[in-house]
């Protein structure tokens, strides 16, 4: 039944790479996109890494593919035509994501990799404490580019208001 | 300084709304009274849900309410005051004068003209009731029924003339006799006597008293 | 499963009522009667309209881009619907056994936004493409506050877990409810409460589908069962968010009748099929208040919306977490 599942997810991540690909309605392929990212949290959560899965909804699928969406319906409203994305260079880039692939798979078999049985620990509490204990340095640091970008944003917004 | 303000507003603000709307939600167990617009607190109806279910139920209204128009054809003396007077042009009387007086209506006033055609068209109808006042015998009313609604507009005319077609074609035709011989006894008499009967009064004029409406409270 | 398929049945039954109820509810704060006709009292009038619904075409306008808009109603209701599996029914059904429940339910129902979008781009209608960009912006930024506050509960309980929150706030009733064992959480509550109602699109925040101003928002190109989906949805979520709100607040599936002295009123109006009444009941005392809202208060405009939840719900809640960071280290323990 889970291998079953997990076809299915399999399936759809494909089907969704697929029109990523090939379509040229840019729109299209955004919402194949977040059809990617959720069949892949699916398939976290049958790894038993459900606190990963959960981030990959909250965080790709309701964060960036919505800050797609609207970037993309903001360009068409400003040009007041549809946007088509054209497959420009499909040999190089073909090149490119083979040569990207082959290294992943390299690194991934010769990679030595210590079975965990996570689904007996609790991933929320682990994954806090060492963010406070082990990765205080990143952590923190990337609270910092947060808040700066923040006030980045308002910066910008507050500049082009007063103009 | 506003920011606290601003809050401190909105809390109190919706607090006070949120009271008052749970206060109506909580009136809605009550009724409206079923009153007519006469009585004396007929305003003060408030509290509780407000709608009448019309079909249903309904609030009384008054008997001399300014609504469909009822002729007495019985009282009627085809005066055709009413249809001079009405602004619209409403009313639509067809008289046909009869040969002598036939009848008295129930205040003593003698009838002398059939009404063969006596419809009034309530789709034109303004209400304004004139009418009614100027209506010699008082058989022209406005009654308190308001819901004749059709879906033919036709079926608006209401018609109140309660002859036939072959009475009217009798009157029409005794009418025709009686004129006939008329002419004929004003040929076989005098030509200074005919002058004398053009300038006659003309038949069939109503006589009446115009009576003191008599005053409501 | 089991949570869910009852929840699948409880919702669509909620929603014949609910509707009926939102209409009554309406009628009686603006001194009305509301349906009356269908059936004693109107009560069959929200089947009659069901029925309508259903019998009516399916209209699709030439110029939509036609996958996306199928698509996009049934996206809506299966995020909203995916937030139920994880909620507990009683104190021995509990919902899906995911680490951080309450997070995945945050995570998911953020998904219908993306529906929305769909759904307001594919309608190819300005109209709906405005209500669609007012909704996420709408839904995005009210997640923040409503994140935070559902924190600040997490803080103090110490779990992502609605069954276990549950639990917390089990035995002798009313006094060991969230809400009043600590008093840190009215503030959140309210935060919660207001989020909560932005992120179901009502009124005062239901700018995405404004009337007045939008005719239907992201669903005015849709008819019949696709936009009877859309209020699915709708209704789905605000008793998504009713529940969740019990449970986080209100203690959830336990009895609100203590115990006093030996008589154990707290053990008598416990037990399976009272859990499932007393959770169902109290979130539908709290969809009650979202329709008491609805018909009290007036529609935002949107900078008023924006201001309200970046410039005061947001910092608010963020100070609220402080507080009750400090609540649980020294207050409690």
């Amino acid at each position: 039944m889970i291998q079953f599942i997990q076809i299915v997810f399999f399936l759809l991540t494909l089907i969704g790479v697929g029109v990523i690909v090939s379509t040229k309605n840019v729109i299209h392929s955004v919402y194949a996109l977040a059809l990617v990212l959720v069949s892949l949290a699916g398939i976290y959560v049958l790894l038993n890494a459900e606190l990963l899965a959960i981030v990959q909804i909250l965080l790709y699928a309701g964060g960036v593919v919505i800050l797609l969406v609207f970037g993309v319906m903001m360009t068409r409203r400003g040009s007041g035509e549809t946007l088509i994305s054209e497959s420009k260079n499909s040999i190089l880039a073909l090149i490119i994501s083979l040569a990207i692939f082959l290294l992943l798979v390299y690194l991934f078999s010769n990679a030595e990799v210590e079975a965990v049985n996570i689904s007996s620990i609790d991933q929320v509490k682990e994954i806090g404490v060492s963010f406070l204990t082990d990765h205080i340095v990143a952590f923190e640091l990337i609270a910092f580019v947060l808040l700066v970008a923040l006030v980045g944003a308002a910066y910008l917004a507050k500049m082009s208001s007063n103009e | 300084m506003s920011y606290f303000t601003n809050i401190s507003y909105a809390v109190r603000t919706i607090r006070k709304g949120m009271a008052l709307t749970i206060r109506y939600f909580l009136s809605a167990r009550f009724k409206r009274n079923k009153k007519p617009v006469t009585s004396a607190n007929y305003f003060d109806e408030e509290n509780g849900t407000f709608t009448v279910q019309y079909p249903h139920e309904e609030i009384p209204v008054p008997d001399h309410g300014r609504y469909k128009l009822h002729n007495e054809i019985d009282d009627c003396i085809v005066c055709d005051k009413c249809a001079k007077i009405c602004p619209v042009d409403c009313i639509e009387i067809e008289p046909i004068r009869a040969v002598e007086e036939y009848g008295k209506t129930s205040d003593g006033t003698p009838l002398r003209i059939h009404a063969a055609k006596f419809d009034i068209d309530m789709a034109k109808c303004c209400f304004c009731g004139l009418c009614t006042v100027v209506c010699p015998t008082e058989c022209l009313t406005m009654t308190d029924e308001f819901d004749y609604s059709t879906s033919n507009i036709l079926d608006h005319n209401f018609s109140f003339s309660k002859m036939t077609e072959q009475e009217i074609a009798q009157k029409k035709t005794e009418l025709e006799e009686f004129q006939k011989e008329k002419a004929a006894a004003q040929n076989t008499t005098s030509e200074e006597k005919s002058v004398k009967a053009v300038s006659k009064k003309p038949a069939g004029k109503p006589v009446f008293k115009p009576r003191p409406i008599p005053k409501r409270k | 499963m089991l949570t869910l398929a009852f929840y699948l049945l409880f919702l669509l039954a909620f929603v014949v009522v609910a509707v009926y109820a939102e209409r009554k509810t309406a009628a009686f704060i603006q001194n009305r009667l509301g349906p009356m006709e269908v059936g004693p009292k109107g009560i069959l009038q929200t089947i009659a309209d069901l029925l309508k619904m259903i019998q009516k075409e399916d209209i699709r306008a030439n110029a939509v881009d036609k996958l996306p808009f199928l698509l996009a109603p049934i996206i809506v209701f299966l995020a909203v619907f995916a937030g139920f599996s994880v909620l507990p029914l009683n104190s021995e059904v509990a919902g899906s056994d995911v680490t951080g429940g309450l997070f995945l339910l945050l995570a998911i129902i953020s998904l219908d936004v993306l529906g929305i979008l769909m759904a307001g781009w594919a309608s190819n209608n300005k109209y709906s493409l405005f209500g669609s960009m007012r909704s996420v912006a709408q839904i995005v930024s009210y997640e923040i506050p409503m994140g935070l506050s559902v924190l600040c509960v997490v803080i103090v309980t110490g779990t992502l877990d609605l069954q276990k929150t549950s639990f917390l706030q089990s035995g002798n009733g009313l006094i060991n409810w969230n809400i009043i064992q600590h008093p840190v959480l009215i503030i959140p509550f309210f935060i919660f409460f207001i989020a909560g109602l932005a992120e179901s699109n009502r009124t005062p925040f239901d700018l995405p589908e404004s009337e007045s101003e939008l005719i239907g928002g992201y669903h005015t190109e849709y008819s019949g069962f696709r936009w009877g989906i859309f209020m699915l949805s709708e209704y789905g979520m605000m008793l998504l968010l009713s529940i969740v709100g019990t449970i986080l607040f209100f203690g959830g599936w336990n009895s609100p009748l203590p115990n006093i002295g030996s008589f154990n009123l707290y053990e008598m109006t416990s037990g399976a099929i009272w859990g499932t009444f007393w959770l169902l009941f109290k979130s539908i005392i709290l969809v009650f208040i979202q329709m008491w809202v609805r018909w009290t208060l007036p529609r935002l405009r949107v900078d008023q919306l924006m201001s309200l939840s970046w410039k005061y719900l947001t910092p608010l809640s963020i100070l609220m977490l402080f507080i009750c960071g400090i609540w649980k280290l020294w207050l409690i323990n």
